[in-house]
């Protein structure tokens, strides 16, 4: 007669992994056997975040030798008050080099780390990796100002994936990074005059440039530089404040495998002439990429832009994407500022996604008066019948009479035709509630 | 056709489809190649078996997970504990049989009908305190009142508040 403590370790471990944090604590004193199952677990990818709970774990780190064994993942976050840029004495200063010290001493401890990232900008967080080697390490991101930072990344030449975006360019102390060669490098993203650092026969497959205020000159720099992993690189984002036509040309040209592009630089609104010149520029480049799949043209620092809401105008995309699709017969994903994904389902046939109400709209209405170009009503039918009564995408306020005779999902009556739907009216996009 | 005997020595003729769902199986078939000769699973009693084959008979067909998917588990394998609703139904079992299943799920290598089971396992272990744990499956604590409070108070951390 099995019961849960005839199951193996690794069963054990297979459940665990599956527990909420709330529930590892409790399961950790259930007793001897299941302690070790559960904390394993609990430790295992650590984001440290407030100060109070990141000296806690700390400690634990440093005292618990199977719970520092277990760390794979470790997000330090913490609060804006170990963000300060410069102190040099007090008893804050005192307080904050005695938290590092702790942070040190735990790191250290977790010498099976595999995924390191410092999300803040304070060289402290530097100081505190000092001291630590980690054989396993494959992953390393920041953004905090790197005075210690070439002499860590030296001693981890097995690094798969290394992420180095500081808020300032002229804060690298670049020569001390000389000599460094990554060969094992597959993802990164580093300013241009750091890219030395990837050894010519690393398999690079993922690139994305740290958004820096830098020269418009240096970009053709910066993907001639990346032209010579065009054998493995496949996945390049441009987070850039400007563009040229040149640029375009450039990635289809000297990367000829590139599958997914995606460019952050848009100004918001469509309209705007800098980004209509954008667009004409893509339509020239699309024609010279081959292995291109996914293009996704983004608005830069959206966040910044409290008054700026998307709006759609999915008939002039639609068009837009057809053509880009003819140029680039590779092109699979297409995704605009506003926000729209385009996925090509048929020869030259796009459909958006359908996550926000226009876009319902719009497929609707496209289908329903034969401007979408392959017949969809069955599917919609389907689709309608699959739903039952429960409208959870607001579909039935959108009432085309034709639409809805040729779905059959309503009878048709005189007050429909009073709510007729408009193309015209350009609704704002409205997220809709899960 | 394959015939497989269990623990208990009851015969079973399943269809090679069907029983290929174990990964175990399908090696030896491939090892052994097609014959007459029954296979003995000596792990597995008959009551048991009877429930694994209704769960390859219902999935068969479907893909089996490829090998390479067990590399990058930790990252891509989604941590949910949801379950399809044919499953809830089939797992709805005692706790014995639904160890029984999850034993012979792992020793067969079933690792769609093992996920069932484990995730079944921790839906029921959610959101309970230790006692509640140990009441539920019968555990012993053998911890003494300081080893526990001890544990409890380097992991405070993480308790839910």
């Amino acid at each position: 007669m099995p019961t849960i403590t005839d199951l193996p370790d690794e069963l054990l471990d297979e459940i665990a992994q599956l527990l909420p944090k709330g529930t590892l604590f409790s399961l950790c004193t259930v007793s001897n056997r299941f302690q070790p199952r559960a904390t394993r677990w609990l430790y295992r990818s650590l984001a440290l975040a407030g100060n109070g709970e990141t000296i806690k774990i700390c400690k634990v780190l440093v005292s618990n030798k199977l719970a520092a064994i277990s760390v794979r993942k470790v997000l330090l976050w913490p609060g804006l008050a170990f963000s300060r840029l410069s102190l040099t004495g007090g008893p804050f200063y005192l307080y904050l080099s005695a938290f590092y010290k702790l942070l040190s001493r735990a790191l250290s401890c977790a010498t099976n780390v595999e995924n390191i990232r410092l999300m803040f900008p304070y060289c402290g967080a530097s100081l505190s990796l000092d001291a630590c080697v980690f054989p396993n390490l494959q992953s390393f991101a920041t953004t905090m100002e790197p005075h210690t930072l070439a002499s860590f990344v030296r001693r981890h030449p097995q690094l798969q994936e290394l992420h180095i975006s500081p808020s300032d360019l002229r804060s690298i102390p670049l020569s001390e990074f000389s000599g460094i060669s990554l060969s094992s490098l597959n993802s990164v993203c580093l300013p241009e005059s750091l890219l030395f650092m990837i050894s010519p026969d690393a398999p690079l497959q993922s690139v994305l440039s740290p958004e820096i205020e830098d020269d418009n000159e240096d970009i053709p720099n910066f993907i001639r530089h990346l032209s010579r992993y065009y054998t493995t690189l496949s996945e390049l984002h441009l987070c850039r404040p400007h563009w040229n036509a040149e640029v375009l040309m450039h990635v289809a040209t000297l990367l000829p495998n590139i599958k997914s592009f995606t460019f952050t630089r848009m100004i918001p609104g469509r309209h705007h002439h800098s980004n209509l010149a954008f667009f004409e520029a893509c339509e020239t480049a699309l024609p010279f990429f081959s292995s291109l799949s996914q293009l996704r043209i983004e608005v830069a620092r959206s966040r910044e832009l409290s008054g700026f809401t998307s709006v759609c105008d999915y008939r002039c995309d639609f068009k837009m994407v057809q053509i880009w699709g003819d140029k680039c017969p590779t092109l699979s994903i297409c995704a605009f500022p506003t926000g729209t994904a385009w996925h090509r389902i048929e020869d030259n046939v796009w459909m958006p996604d359908l996550h926000h109400k226009a876009a319902i709209q719009w497929f609707f209405e496209a289908a329903s008066t034969d401007q979408f170009p392959i017949h969809v009503m069955g599917s919609l039918q389907q689709f309608c019948d699959s739903r039952g009564k429960v409208d959870t995408l607001g579909l039935l306020n959108f009432r085309s009479p034709t639409a809805m005779e040729s779905i059959g999902l309503y009878p048709q009556t005189e007050e429909d035709e009073s709510e007729f739907y408009s193309s015209d009216s350009d609704e704002n996009d409205i997220e809709i509630d899960e | 056709m394959v015939h497989l005997v269990t623990s208990d020595n009851v015969e079973f003729v399943v269809e090679k489809e069907v029983v290929e769902r174990s990964v175990l199986i399908k090696n030896m078939l491939e090892d052994v190649g097609e014959s007459d000769q029954s296979i003995p699973l000596a792990n597995v009693s008959s009551a048991v078996l009877r429930k694994v084959i209704e769960y390859c008979e219902h999935h068969r067909g479907e893909p089996l997970p490829s090998g390479d998917a067990d590399q990058n588990q930790d990252e891509t394998r989604k941590r949910t504990t949801d379950i399809s609703e044919w499953d809830q139904k089939f797992i709805t079992v005692d706790q014995e049989m639904l160890f029984e299943i999850i034993l012979a799920a792992n020793y067969l290598d079933i690792k769609s009908l093992l996920d069932v089971g484990c995730k079944t396992v921790a839906n029921m272990i959610k959101g309970k305190t230790p006692d509640e744990i140990r009441r539920l499956f019968n555990i012993v604590n053998d911890f003494t009142p300081e080893e526990e409070a001890q544990i409890k108070k380097e992991n405070e951390w993480a308790e839910d508040r």
